[in-house]
């Protein structure tokens, strides 16, 4: 794309990012032309992310520039990226909660006369803005009381504001209504075209992609592999570039564009039915139905003991919070859970560990271990209570107990030092030890392997097999990798935008490129 | 419960020695069998808030209301003795009165979710102001001299409060190690979302300590007003509470929690008490005192901080997770900018 060296806008040129051996970006290279919309379409760890940090100046890539107008930048810190008017509004927000609107657009740019800030010019200057963009809110509301579409658009015109010219957009429609999506897309639109500025949408959605992009680029393993104008390139190419397994994806994505059946059309998928579960397993152990409320809407689920279901879908799809509304983490809103066939609704964690349930955080330092503790009190945290004698602790048993299952999961480390001295995949064996310790009915595992090497990530899949097939634990596990599924459950369900319709797909059945291609292609056709 | 090659009161326990050492050496006076008890026993009662302290603390908490504690039980148990009250019943209602100022920040802390500091800051105003009003500033004189065993009784020769502050003191030590609730107040400092996670009962635990904290502080005021026989409305305004949490400090409890132990504190309080009195005996203005421990506190602190920076756990999460520009990254005209990438972009 050298050709393009000097062409107006904000250019990737052929960048690249290694963490350790892993390659997040390879040779991207990508134009964020003035006045237009370019839609940055890719999946769960494509390498969106690391470009969207590349150019907001949070990270240096390795090779490669970024100019605008054809002048290279230097972009060590945030701080430079919005020097050079390049602004990136992330999902989270980073407004002052405590603060009105006026305060808000004009931090660290106040407008002062003689010392004192003009409150009035600017609080004037914030409602003309607010008029302007449609924003239902006045200069002197508070953040915190607007709704959060609102909330993302006082960013963007903050972003304006303060003299952006490139603005990236990271899934901005993630957490809002229809019609609100509908509001914020006018605005991208109008921000480009009247006000010539260059937009960078990340978004997961091909409608509204489609609907507001005047070009598409898709990321697959940290490459570029569609880049083309939005008038051009068709949903087909658009799904067959970001699934990755072309040779998979071109025998149905037609039929999913061409009537927009959904779900029927993936041909060759086949589903499982509940009755042919239940026969090759035990009896149902964790029944989900309408599942909804806390921005999950309507989960249906089953998992039978001594199976292992395997939950698939794009991030921020639900699936961490369904698990953690089943282990009593979050509040059940509507919808009913069994376990058992019994009515169950956890109200915390302390009731769901009672009952049965078992969970590994998918962030373990955040709330997965103590850090402060031995892997042996980490171990035994949560099954204190079986080892008390005349309310004395008998340690001695559950040092005997922890190190037995410690054991089991063949622990590499000293396990009565700090936790926090173990390598990543040995401590998330000693919780998996834990786990095994509470002898569960069933286990939810959240991302079991995040940030494991692959020797541990076996051991892993071997300890979680075990546990099905030989205590024959209910298991549900919630992975990104598409691989890890095929090989590890036996069943699979897809979750997509907080749902999930409770069809679940055998592993026989079911590849990586239709996994990836089930959770896009859905979303795509919701409307 | 923690095996180390090394235990971690060795370092605090080599400090004291020297410091016992030193002013041995500085006067004769100080070296001495009946110095010793007194120096115990004006111990007990920064010795008693520690104790106290040193659960809140693990929790990763912070009791400001001990000291307060003091005046108010203090004062109580005197007024429940004038009205003819025996006086081994009016220590039960006192204590009662002192660990329910606990629950109270327990309560606060936990149901209406008020910082720690703040909570107790205000409950230590209320409990300061309480004896205040009822006695009109006026002491309260005691006359059942049974009273006085508590704070001036001995027995086979060692002073019943270093008695009492022992005994509680192994009790303490011995139930934060052998029993489940002991063992969930260092999860909850630890790490409160994965205690939660694990199945600790986190409102019960915050309570608890908080409960145990105010009890603590009602035994200081119980010793206090034994040894003056005077309900003293004004006490406990003093350096007791400082004296406390300089004492859990230095004696290794840390104060972002899960760290510690009772022994170090117990410790941290005999060292805090003979600084105190190794000054007095060497006739050191008393306005020195509260410097140099000031001092001892920071040096703690500091340590802390360190050793919790250096466990790969960083003390200042926001500034270390994303770069900020150093000052001269840009050009001095430039106006500050606001925050443009937040720091959770790592969690994505």
């Amino acid at each position: 794309m050298t050709t393009e060296a000097t062409a107006p806008g904000l250019l990737v040129d052929s960048i690249s990012k290694s963490y350790g051996p892993t390659r997040a970006l390879s040779d991207v290279s990508l134009l964020i032309r003035p006045g237009q919309v370019t839609a940055l379409i890719g999946h769960n760890g494509a390498g969106k992310s690391t470009l969207l940090r590349s150019l907001s100046g949070a990270e240096v890539p390795d090779t490669g520039n970024i100019r605008i107008d054809g002048v290279a930048l230097q972009l060590a810190v945030p701080r430079d990226a919005s020097d050079a008017g390049i602004a990136c509004v992330y999902q989270e927000l980073s407004l002052v909660d405590q603060l009105t609107v006026a305060q808000n657009l004009f931090l660290g740019h106040e407008t002062v006369n003689g010392g004192l800030l003009s409150r009035r010019q600017m609080n004037k200057t914030a409602d003309e803005l607010c008029a302007e963009y449609g924003i239902a809110a006045r200069a002197g509301d508070l953040i915190s009381s607007l709704p959060v579409a609102q909330r993302q658009m006082v960013e963007v015109v903050r972003a304006i504001n303060q003299n952006a010219k490139y603005i990236l957009l990271d899934e901005p429609t993630t957490a809002l209504e229809q019609e609100q999506v509908d509001h914020l897309l006018g605005i991208v639109r109008r921000l480009s075209a009247d006000q010539g500025i260059g937009v960078l949408l990340v978004d997961h959605k091909l409608d509204e992609v489609f609907a507001v992009a005047d070009h598409i680029v898709g990321l697959s393993g940290g490459r570029v592999v569609l880049d083309g104008s939005a008038a051009e390139v068709d949903r087909a190419a658009v799904i067959e570039a970001i699934v990755g397994d072309h040779a998979a994806a071109a025998a149905s994505v037609e039929d999913i564009v061409g009537d927009g059946v959904g779900e029927t059309s993936l041909d060759s998928v086949e589903t499982v039915s509940e009755a042919v579960r239940a026969r090759e397993f035990g009896r149902p152990v964790l029944e989900a139905s309408g599942i909804a409320g806390n921005n999950l809407f309507g989960i249906d689920l089953t998992v039978h003991a001594g199976e292992i279901l395997g939950i698939y879908g794009l991030v921020g799809s639900g699936r961490t919070r369904f698990l953690r509304t089943v282990y009593g983490a979050f509040p059940l809103g509507e919808g009913e859970l069994r376990l058992l066939g019994e009515p169950f609704r956890p109200t915390s964690p302390r009731q769901a560990i009672k009952a049965g349930v078992a969970f590994l955080s998918e962030e373990r330092k955040a709330d997965g271990f103590v850090p402060q503790m031995t892997s042996i009190e980490n171990v035994v945290l949560p099954v204190l209570g079986k080892y008390i004698r005349g309310g004395i602790l008998r340690w001695r048993a559950l040092k005997g107990s922890a190190e037995d299952v410690l054991s089991q999961v063949s622990i590499r480390g000293d396990v009565s030092a700090p936790i926090t001295s173990l390598s990543g995949g040995n401590q998330q064996k000693a919780l998996f030890a834990r786990a095994t310790l509470q002898a569960p009915l069933l286990l939810l595992l959240d991302e079991p392997t995040k940030g494991v090497d692959i020797g541990a990530k076996r051991e892993i899949y071997g300890i979680i097999r075990a546990l099905a097939d030989e205590k024959n634990v209910a298991v549900i596990v919630v992975s990104s990798e598409e691989e890890e599924l095929t090989e590890l459950a036996d069943s699979i369900a897809v979750f997509r935008g907080g749902a999930c319709d409770g069809v679940v797909y055998p592993r026989s059945s079911v590849s990586a490129a239709q996994l990836r291609e089930l959770a896009w292609a859905e979303t795509a056709d919701r409307v | 419960m923690r095996k180390r090659r090394l235990p971690d009161e060795t370092g605090i326990f080599i400090v004291l020695v020297a410091v016992l050492a030193v002013f041995s050496i500085l006067s004769p006076n100080f070296r001495t069998i009946d110095n010793a008890f007194t120096l115990l026993v004006n111990g007990t009662v920064i010795g008693f808030l520690a104790l106290g302290q040193t659960f809140v603390l693990l929790t990763g908490g912070i009791d400001l209301s001990t000291g307060a504690n003091i005046a108010m039980s203090g004062v109580l148990v005197a007024l429940v003795m004038q009205a003819g009250v025996p006086w081994p019943i009016a220590v039960v209602i006192a204590l009662i009165a002192a660990t329910s100022l606990g629950v109270v920040n327990g309560l606060l802390i936990h149901f209406v979710r008020i910082p720690p500091f703040i909570a107790t800051f205000s409950t230590q105003g209320v409990a300061l102001a309480i004896p205040l009003i009822i006695t009109g500033a006026n002491s309260i004189q005691v006359r059942d001299i049974g009273f006085s065993w508590i704070g001036q009784g001995r027995i086979a020769g060692v002073p019943v409060p270093v008695l009492l502050l022992l005994i509680a003191a192994v009790i303490a030590g011995f139930w934060l190690r052998t029993t489940r609730q002991g063992v969930h107040v260092y999860a909850l400092g630890g790490n409160k979302n994965a205690a939660r996670l694990a199945g600790v009962n986190i409102a019960r635990t915050t309570i608890l300590v908080y409960a145990i904290s105010g009890f603590c502080g009602g035994i200081g005021g119980m010793i206090v007003t034994s040894r003056l026989m005077v309900g003293f409305p004004a006490t406990g305004t003093g350096n007791e509470l400082f004296y406390s949490i300089a004492a859990a400090v230095v004696g290794g409890i840390s104060l972002f929690g899960g760290v510690g132990t009772v022994l170090g504190a117990m410790i941290g309080a005999v060292l805090i008490a003979a600084v105190s009195n190794g000054m007095n005996v060497l006739s050191v203005q008393s306005y020195w005192q509260s410097l140099v421990i000031g001092v001892i506190i920071l040096v703690g602190v500091s340590f802390d901080t360190l050793r919790r920076s250096r466990s790969g756990r960083p003390v200042f999460a926001k500034r270390a997770s994303g770069p900020n520009p150093p000052p001269t990254a840009s050009p001095p005209t430039a106006p500050p900018q606001p925050i443009t990438t937040p720091s959770t972009t790592e969690s994505r």
